[in-house]
C-alpha cells in the first residue's frame, strides 16, 4: 500500500494552512493568523474577495474522515522529496466549509490562482500529485454548469489528465449528474466523480460501534456528552406505542418543512404524531408575507414545537445521529423531512439515517429517487407501509401530496393494527441498522475512496 | 551540549520565511512565487525605497543550529526537546526599519508588532524558547534599539530575560550596562520591574573570511554578490627571506572613516607615508569629510592642531588625491572576493583600520582577519581591547616587538596617539630590521595564525564557540 500524503503549501504558527485560499489573499490570511491565538480551524479567512467566511472547526478535516481507513501524512511542498513524488500518492485536498460548498467554491474561484507556481508545477509534472475536492458537508446542491465548466476549462487549459482532479461528494447521484453534463456539451471525461455519503456510509455505523463499546453493549442506559443526554436502546416490541409517527424538524428555515407540517395540520394528522419544529428568522419572515397567513396562524403563532431537546444546536454540533430513545419508542414510523427536496441531486443525511438507528420504518420528503438510492446501497424500504411510488415524482408539491396521502392512510390504522404491521417489518429494521454497522466496519468507504484516487 | 533549533513562523513551498515580516511586503513575495531566487528583495527595495526590515539569512549563526522547526510544531509539541528554541529576527542592514525608527511601510512599528500571538505565547511560557535578535552581522550599536526593545517588550508583555540580543560587538555588555543604568533610573521606568535582556557577542566574519581564504588557497573561484574576481592569498611556501620587501606597512582604506583619514594625514605629516602601502580616495570620501567640528569632537587637536591636519589634507588632495594599490575602483571593492597577495608580499606590517574606532562597537569585520590569512603581523586600529579579544580565539599577537599597550587604552584619542606613535617608532627601523623580525616570528606566529585562521572555516569549531557563549548567556541569571 502506497503512502498517502496530504500536501500543504504553507505551515503557519496556527498549523497547516488548508488548501483552497487564493494566493492573492495570503497577506490578509497571514495577518489574520498573526492576530489569532486559536487554531487555524477556528477562524482563518479563506477568501476576502467574496462574502467572508471562516474555515470552521465544525468542518471535519479530511483526516477525521479518512484517517481511520488510511495512514495519511501531512507534508509541506517544501519538504516533499523525489521519493515521495515517485512512490506515494500526493493530494492537494480542498474541503467544503460550513459556509461554502465545493460547488460554490469552484464556481467562484479561478483554479489557476490557488497554487504557487511550484505546487502547480508538481501537480502538472507528477502523476502522483492530484487535486482532491471533498464536499462532505452539503450534497443537496445545484450542480451548475460553472462548477463543471471551470474544472473543464482548467484541465483543458493546462492539458491535465482526467484522473488528476477527483471530486468526492455526499451527493448520491453525482456520477449521473456528471455524465449528463458531459453529454450536454459532448465532452470526454476530464475529472473523477465519486459519491461517498459520509452521513450514511461512515459516521452512523462508526458511532453505533463506539456507543456499544462505551456502554458495554447497552448495559449503561444513557450517555451524557456536553451536558446532553442520549441513549440507544434496543427497540421494545411488546408495549403499545401512543403515537403513529415521529417527525423531527430542527431548522424551520428550510421552508419545505413547515409546508409538510402545515399539510399534517390541515389533514388532521398533526396530533397523530410527535412533531418538532424550531424557530427561525427565515420562517418568521416568510410568515409575514400576505399569502402565507395560514402558516402564521397554524404554525408560527404556536411554535416552537419541542419534543426532546430545547437546544437543537447542541445535538447537531455533537454528532447529529443520537438522541434520547424515548420519543422513538412512542411512535411506529418516521416522516423524514430532509435537507432538500429539489430534483437533480440526491443528498441523504442523518435525518434519514436516524430512524434506521432507532428501528423506524420511514417515509422521506427529500430529493426524488432517495428511496431508490437507499435501495442501491442495500437498505430495505417499506412498501408494506407506504405506496413508494412517491419517490419517483419529480415535482416536489406533487410528491408532498403523495407523501401526505400515504401518511393519512397509515394514520387511519389503529395503533393496534400499526403495532402488528410494525412487527411484520422488524427484520428489515434490524437489517438496516446492521447495514450501517457493516459500512463502518467492512472498509466500504476505504474501497470507494481507493477507487476514486486510483490507489 | 544541548541542541539549538531555529524556529520559523511560516514555511513556504520554497523555504522558511523571515520571522516578523510585515505582511504588507507579501505582494512582492506573491509576484515572485515566494521564491527568493526571483529577486524578491530587489523588488521590495525598488517598490518601497526602504531597506528590508527583516532578513531570511541566518548565515552568521546557522551553522550552530541542529535544525529548523516551525512555530506550530513547537506549539503543538510535535517537536519537543530539552534543546534551545531560538525565534530569530534578523535586522541585517535595515535595523532602523526593524526597530520601527524609520518611516517605512512599518509605520514606525517595530518587529514586535509582527510577532504572531502563538509565538508570543511560546516566548512567554516555554522555558527554552527565546526571542533572538540576530544583529550579529553588525557591530555598531544604536541605543535607540534598546529603547524600542524595552518599550515594546513591556507593551507585549514579553519577559526581558527571554530576549537575546546578539551583536558582533565585543564591548556590548559595557555599552548596554551604561545605557541600562541611565534608562532604568528614569522616573517613568522606576515602577516597572525591569530586568536585563541577555546579550550575546558573536563574530560572523571569522568563519566567512576563513572559508574564503581556504577556497582561494585551494584554487577555487569565490563569489560575493555579483563579483567573481580572480583572488590570490599568500601561502607559506612563497614567503622567502631572500627578498626584502618594499614597504614597512600596509593599510587598506575604502571608505574614509575618521580614523582612517586622520591616519593617512598623520602619516603625511610625519613624513612616513612613503613607508606605507596605503589605499585611499579623497575624492570619494563617503560617510565622512574632514571637518573641524568633528576633529574637535575626537579630541585630536591636543596632538596636532586642526590647521596642520587641514594643511596636510589640502596638500594631499592636490598632490595625490587617490592612492590605488590592488583594485582600481575603490567604490567597487568589497570585503570579500577582493584579495590580491601581491601587496602583502611587498610589505611587512598590516595596519588594520577596522570599521569602528571612535565608535563604541567592538566590531571585527573581515578586515581583522586579512593579515592573518596573508601571513602578516598587524597593528589593530579599532576600539580598545581588540587584541585581547583576538587572542581569545587563540591567535598570537606581536608584543614585545610591537608595543601593544595601546590595546588597553580606552580613551580613543590616547589610543589613537599611541598607535600613531608606535607606527612612527617602527617606521624608524630599517627595512632590514623589520625583515629580520618578520622572519623570526614567521613559523611560530604568522604561520601558526594562518593555520588557525583557516581552521575556523570549519562549522564545528564555530558552532562550539557560539553554543558555549549562548549557553553561558542563557544560564546567566544575574
Amino acid at each position: 500500500m502506497k503512502n498517502i500524503n496530504s500536501l500543504y503549501e504553507f505551515i503557519t504558527p496556527n498549523g497547516f494552512l488548508p488548501m483552497g485560499y487564493e494566493i492573492t489573499d495570503i497577506p490578509i490570511i497571514f495577518s489574520e493568523i498573526n492576530d489569532t491565538f486559536a487554531g487555524i480551524n477556528n477562524g482563518v479567512l479563506r477568501t476576502i474577495n467574496k462574502p467572508k467566511f471562516r474555515v470552521s472547526n465544525n468542518t471535519p478535516d479530511v483526516f477525521d474522515l479518512l484517517s481511520e481507513y488510511f495512514e495519511i501524512h501531512r507534508k509541506l511542498v517544501h519538504q516533499i522529496s523525489d521519493d515521495n513524488l515517485r512512490q506515494d500518492h500526493n493530494l492537494f485536498v480542498i474541503t467544503s466549509t460550513n459556509d461554502e460548498t465545493i460547488v460554490e467554491y469552484v464556481s467562484r474561484v479561478n483554479l489557476d490562482n490557488i497554487f504557487t507556481k511550484k505546487s502547480f508545477s508538481l501537480f502538472k509534472q507528477y502523476d502522483s500529485v492530484k487535486i482532491l475536492l471533498i464536499d462532505n458537508k452539503e450534497g443537496c446542491i445545484e450542480y451548475t454548469d460553472d462548477f463543471f465548466g471551470n474544472i473543464h476549462k482548467f484541465t483543458h487549459r493546462h492539458s491535465i489528465k482526467s484522473n488528476k482532479i477527483i471530486f468526492i461528494t455526499n451527493t448520491s447521484n453525482i456520477k449521473r449528474i456528471y455524465e449528463n453534463y458531459l453529454a450536454k456539451y459532448d465532452l470526454p471525461s476530464f475529472m473523477v466523480c465519486e459519491s461517498i455519503n459520509f452521513c450514511v456510509e461512515g459516521e452512523p455505523g462508526k458511532n453505533i460501534v463506539k456507543y456499544e463499546h462505551t456502554t458495554n453493549d447497552y448495559e449503561v442506559e444513557k450517555i451524557v456528552e456536553r451536558e446532553t443526554e442520549y441513549s440507544l436502546d434496543k427497540a421494545p416490541l411488546t408495549h403499545l406505542r401512543d403515537k403513529h409517527f415521529l417527525c423531527l424538524n430542527r431548522n424551520s428555515g428550510r421552508l419545505h418543512r413547515p409546508k409538510l407540517i402545515l399539510n399534517l395540520i390541515q389533514y388532521n394528522l398533526f396530533n397523530k404524531g410527535l412533531v418538532s419544529l424550531f424557530k427561525s428568522d427565515a420562517f418568521d419572515n416568510f410568515c409575514e408575507e400576505p399569502e402565507n397567513t395560514e402558516y402564521k396562524l397554524q404554525i408560527q403563532q404556536k411554535y416552537p414545537f419541542i419534543i426532546d431537546y430545547e437546544d437543537a444546536d447542541a445535538v447537531a454540533d455533537m454528532h447529529n445521529y443520537f438522541t434520547n430513545t424515548d420519543m422513538w419508542n412512542r411512535a411506529y414510523f418516521s416522516i423524514v423531512n430532509e435537507t432538500g427536496v429539489s430534483k437533480g441531486s440526491i443528498f441523504i443525511t442523518e435525518k434519514t439515517i436516524r430512524p434506521m438507528i432507532y428501528f423506524h420504518p420511514l417515509i422521506v420528503y427529500g430529493n426524488p429517487h432517495t428511496l431508490s438510492e437507499l435501495r442501491k446501497l442495500g437498505f430495505e424500504t417499506f412498501p408494506e407501509f407506504f405506496d413508494e411510488s412517491y419517490d419517483t415524482i419529480e415535482d416536489e408539491n406533487e410528491r408532498l401530496s403523495a407523501i401526505v396521502a400515504n401518511v393519512e392512510k397509515v394514520c387511519s390504522l389503529s395503533l393496534e393494527e400499526l403495532h402488528v404491521l410494525y412487527h411484520s417489518v422488524y427484520p428489515k429494521l434490524v437489517h438496516n441498522k446492521n447495514l450501517l454497522i457493516k459500512f463502518a466496519t467492512d472498509g466500504h468507504i476505504k474501497d470507494k475512496f481507493s477507487n476514486a484516487i486510483d490507489l | 551540549m544541548k541542541d539549538i533549533f531555529l524556529v520559523s513562523d511560516y514555511i513556504s513551498p520554497y523555504s522558511p520565511l523571515e520571522n516578523c515580516l510585515n505582511v504588507g511586503y507579501f505582494q512582492s513575495y506573491i509576484e515572485s512565487d515566494f521564491d527568493r531566487t526571483q529577486g524578491i528583495i530587489q523588488k521590495l527595495q525598488d517598490k518601497y525605497y526602504d531597506p528590508i526590515a527583516v532578513w531570511h539569512g541566518q548565515g552568521s549563526i546557522e551553522y550552530a543550529m541542529t535544525g529548523q522547526v516551525s512555530t506550530y510544531d513547537v506549539f503543538s509539541k510535535k517537536h519537543q526537546t530539552d534543546g534551545i528554541y531560538l525565534y530569530v529576527v534578523s535586522p541585517f542592514g535595515g535595523a532602523s526599519c526593524t526597530f520601527g525608527l524609520h518611516n517605512s511601510l512599518h509605520m514606525h512599528r517595530s518587529f514586535f508588532f509582527f510577532i504572531p500571538e502563538r509565538t508570543k505565547y511560546l516566548i512567554k511560557n516555554l522555558e527554552n524558547f527565546y526571542l533572538f535578535i540576530n544583529y550579529s552581522n553588525e557591530g555598531t550599536l544604536n541605543n535607540e534599539f534598546f529603547e524600542v526593545i524595552y518599550k515594546d517588550a513591556c507593551e507585549f508583555d514579553i519577559p526581558f530575560e527571554k530576549i537575546v540580543f546578539c551583536i558582533s560587538d565585543y564591548n556590548i555588555q559595557k555599552s548596554f550596562d551604561d545605557w541600562y543604568d541611565v534608562y532604568s533610573q528614569r522616573p517613568d521606568n522606576q515602577d516597572k520591574k525591569l530586568t536585563k535582556i541577555k546579550l550575546l557577542y558573536h563574530v560572523w566574519s571569522l568563519r566567512d573570511k576563513a572559508r574564503e581564504f581556504k577556497k582561494i588557497l585551494s584554487n577555487e573561484r569565490t563569489r560575493f554578490n555579483s563579483f567573481s574576481n580572480p583572488c590570490t592569498v599568500v601561502s607559506k611556501q612563497e614567503v622567502t627571506d631572500k627578498i626584502v620587501r618594499q614597504k614597512k606597512f600596509l593599510m587598506l582604506n575604502r571608505r574614509m572613516r575618521p580614523h582612517r583619514l586622520y591616519s593617512v594625514l598623520m602619516f603625511s605629516h610625519l613624513n612616513i607615508i612613503n613607508d606605507v602601502f596605503v589605499s585611499y580616495d579623497l575624492n570619494n570620501m563617503q560617510m565622512f569629510d574632514l571637518e573641524e567640528r568633528m576633529y574637535k569632537n575626537h579630541h585630536l587637536g591636543e596632538q596636532i592642531p586642526f590647521s596642520t591636519i587641514k594643511l596636510e589634507y589640502d596638500k594631499l588632495k592636490l598632490t595625490k588625491p587617490i592612492s590605488i594599490l590592488d583594485f582600481e575602483n575603490l567604490e567597487e571593492v568589497w570585503g570579500f572576493n577582493f584579495e590580491d597577495k601581491r601587496i602583502y608580499l611587498q610589505s611587512y606590517i598590516h595596519i588594520t583600520s577596522e570599521t569602528n574606532f571612535f565608535e563604541t562597537g567592538g566590531y571585527f569585520s573581515e578586515k581583522t582577519w586579512k593579515p592573518m590569512g596573508h601571513l602578516q603581523p598587524f597593528i589593530f586600529m579599532g576600539p580598545a581591547n581588540g587584541l585581547k579579544e583576538i587572542r581569545k580565539f587563540g591567535f598570537k599577537t606581536f608584543s614585545p616587538f610591537i608595543n601593544e599597550s595601546y590595546d588597553e587604552e580606552t580613551d580613543d584619542k590616547l589610543r589613537f596617539k599611541m598607535i600613531i606613535d608606535e607606527i612612527e617608532r617602527l617606521s624608524k627601523l630599517s627595512l632590514e630590521e623589520i625583515h629580520s623580525w618578520y622572519h623570526s616570528i614567521f613559523e611560530d606566529i604568522l604561520v601558526y595564525n594562518q593555520e588557525l585562521f583557516l581552521q575556523y572555516e570549519n562549522d564545528v569549531l564555530m558552532k562550539e564557540f557560539f553554543t558555549k557563549n549562548l549557553f553561558e548567556v542563557l544560564n546567566d541569571n544575574t
